[in-house]
């Protein structure tokens, strides 16, 4: 058994077997000073896990002027957003009525010449993320309504896809409405080709927003968050003081807290890339008018009183005028009958 | 803190048994030390607390090693350490015991190499090192007994053991 001196004399050994930094206190001293000295920066090989984080927020900043780069700048962006897709330009969005409905009608093929091309072009970008949105509008008839919703749900449960909302009106003046369809993003041309089929098109808009400088943006940021984190929870440990214990852990709380939104956004956008959403509106064209009104004695009754009443208002709207010349006649007469009345007994001694 | 630094240094050394990764967790403990200078206690109180930080730091720089390579911490931090260091033929023939004693600690796992690393290099009591890391002082008395155990039966370390046993 070896003895505590044995061991004290051996660990010393083993110890003073390496050779200390010279520089080791500088520079420990030098970073806990302030940065700048003399208008000149200190050297940074300390706090790695600053540097780690300067690099990352480097890469990132990177990263996001290279996406915006290829998809702004001179080289196509293949699926972006005002690009027409499916052979609709955006230009057909309105055209709900009239005969802008028909216009889809005349193109023959769905897919324009140099869809393909954008097809291949986007299989090229796979690492990008897009998120893929559209707004189909149908026109059909109020007896096919319920029957049209139900195979846009089968068509969409066969491509992997379900109805997220729907709001479907069946009775009334104006039937019709909106379901919201989801199916998997590669899927999502090949949706609206079968969708298209089901009723007459009136229009029909896609959009494509490619979010993935936002995706590059919210990793750099949860690595940061992250490094944070550890960084937080090692310094929990040493907290000396109940005042410092709970301000590190109110600070790793508002770190969890801003890690747990970020993963949130990373979750929804990863949903929305995957799936695309198509929202359908159902058009059904408005009934025609049916009168409420009853038949037979009644409804000739009716007639009848109404047309009294319409003759009597309109007897005395056309007979106002006349009405009012009687009157005055009347009173004009009414005095001069007085006045004749008045002056013929002298008129009558005069003359006798 | 210049008079700390090198027993602060090799105490790193002894426990992670990589001089870059001692250098590098020293140096994060005494920014840390600055950073909490106001929390130091006074007296002798400070020596417990220096080495604390100290360790804490050396197991920080052990998870980020562990995160950098990708691989879970596992239980025994430096077995991978001990597997790449001589073995205990190799350092006898060799004759280096301070080798020997760094290749037998990296033999013991974390929760008793700290303790004994304070004890015979730092020179603190059992009451200091639980202050240190955390424990029990009964715990660190058991965790004491047992390094010194399975050290004595080290091969590479019974070599240099005096022929009269002692006993403590």
């Amino acid at each position: 058994m070896i003895t505590d001196d044995e061991f004290e004399g051996l660990f010393h050994e083993a110890g003073g077997d390496f050779a200390v930094p010279a520089r080791g206190p500088d520079e420990i001293l030098a970073a806990a000073a302030p940065p700048v000295r003399d208008g000149s920066v200190v050297p940074g090989r300390f706090r790695p896990r600053q540097l780690a984080l300067a690099g990352t927020s480097a890469a990132a900043v990177v990263a996001l002027t290279v996406a915006l780069l290829t998809s702004s700048g001179g080289s196509p962006a293949p699926l972006a957003a005002s690009a027409p897709r499916h052979g609709i330009a955006n230009t057909s969005t309105a055209s709900t009525s009239g005969t802008n409905n028909y216009a889809y009608k005349a193109m023959a093929s769905p897919f324009p010449p140099g869809a393909k091309k954008a097809a291949s072009q986007a299989a090229n970008a796979a690492a990008r993320d897009i998120i893929a949105t559209g707004t189909l509008k149908l026109g059909l008839s109020r007896a096919r309504l319920r029957g049209d919703v139900a195979r846009l749900e089968a068509l969409a449960a066969s491509f992997g896809g379900y109805v997220s909302a729907a709001d479907i009106v069946e009775t009334g003046s104006r039937p019709g409405g909106t379901i919201v369809v989801k199916v998997p993003a590669g899927s999502f041309s090949s949706f609206i080709s079968k969708a298209e089929k089901i009723a007459r098109v009136r229009s029909l808009t896609t959009s494509d927003t490619d979010v993935t400088g936002e995706v590059v943006d919210l990793g750099a940021q949860l690595t940061a968050l992250d490094d944070e984190r550890s960084q937080l929870e090692v310094l929990l440990g040493r907290a000396g003081k109940i005042s410092e214990l709970l301000s590190v852990e109110n600070e790793i709380e508002s770190v969890q807290s801003q890690i747990q939104q970020i993963q949130g956004e990373q979750r929804t956008i990863a949903t929305q890339v995957d799936y695309s959403a198509l929202t359908v509106d159902l058009l059904v064209p408005k009934a025609p008018h049916v009168s409420s009104s009853p038949n037979g004695f009644g409804h000739a009754l009716h007639e009848a009183v109404s047309s009294f009443v319409n003759g009597v208002k309109a007897l005395v709207a056309h007979l106002g005028d006349v009405v009012f010349g009687v009157l005055s006649f009347v009173v004009v007469a009414l005095i001069l009958f007085g006045l004749w009345r008045s002056i013929w007994p002298w008129v009558r001694r005069r003359i006798a | 803190m210049r008079s700390w630094y090198a027993p602060a240094y090799r105490t790193a050394c002894l426990v992670l048994n990589d001089a870059s990764g001692a250098e590098e967790a020293v140096q994060e403990a005494f920014l840390r030390m600055w950073r909490f200078r106001d929390a130091m206690p006074e007296g002798e109180a400070a020596r417990p607390w220096l080495y604390r930080v100290v360790v804490n730091s050396c197991y920080s720089w052990a998870r980020k090693q562990w995160s950098t390579d990708g691989r879970r911490a596992p239980s025994d931090s430096l077995a991978r350490l001990a597997e790449a260091s001589p073995g205990p033929d190799e350092i006898v023939v060799i004759g280096d015991r301070a080798s020997a004693v760094r290749a037998a600690l990296a033999r013991l796992p974390e929760a008793l190499r700290v303790p004994v690393v304070l004890r015979y290099y730092s020179g603190l009591s059992e009451k200091e090192i639980a202050v240190a890391i955390h424990r029990r002082p009964g715990t660190v008395k058991s965790r004491l007994h047992e390094a010194r155990r399975l050290l004595s039966a080290d091969a590479a370390l019974s070599e240099f053991a005096a022929p009269e046993e002692g006993t403590r």
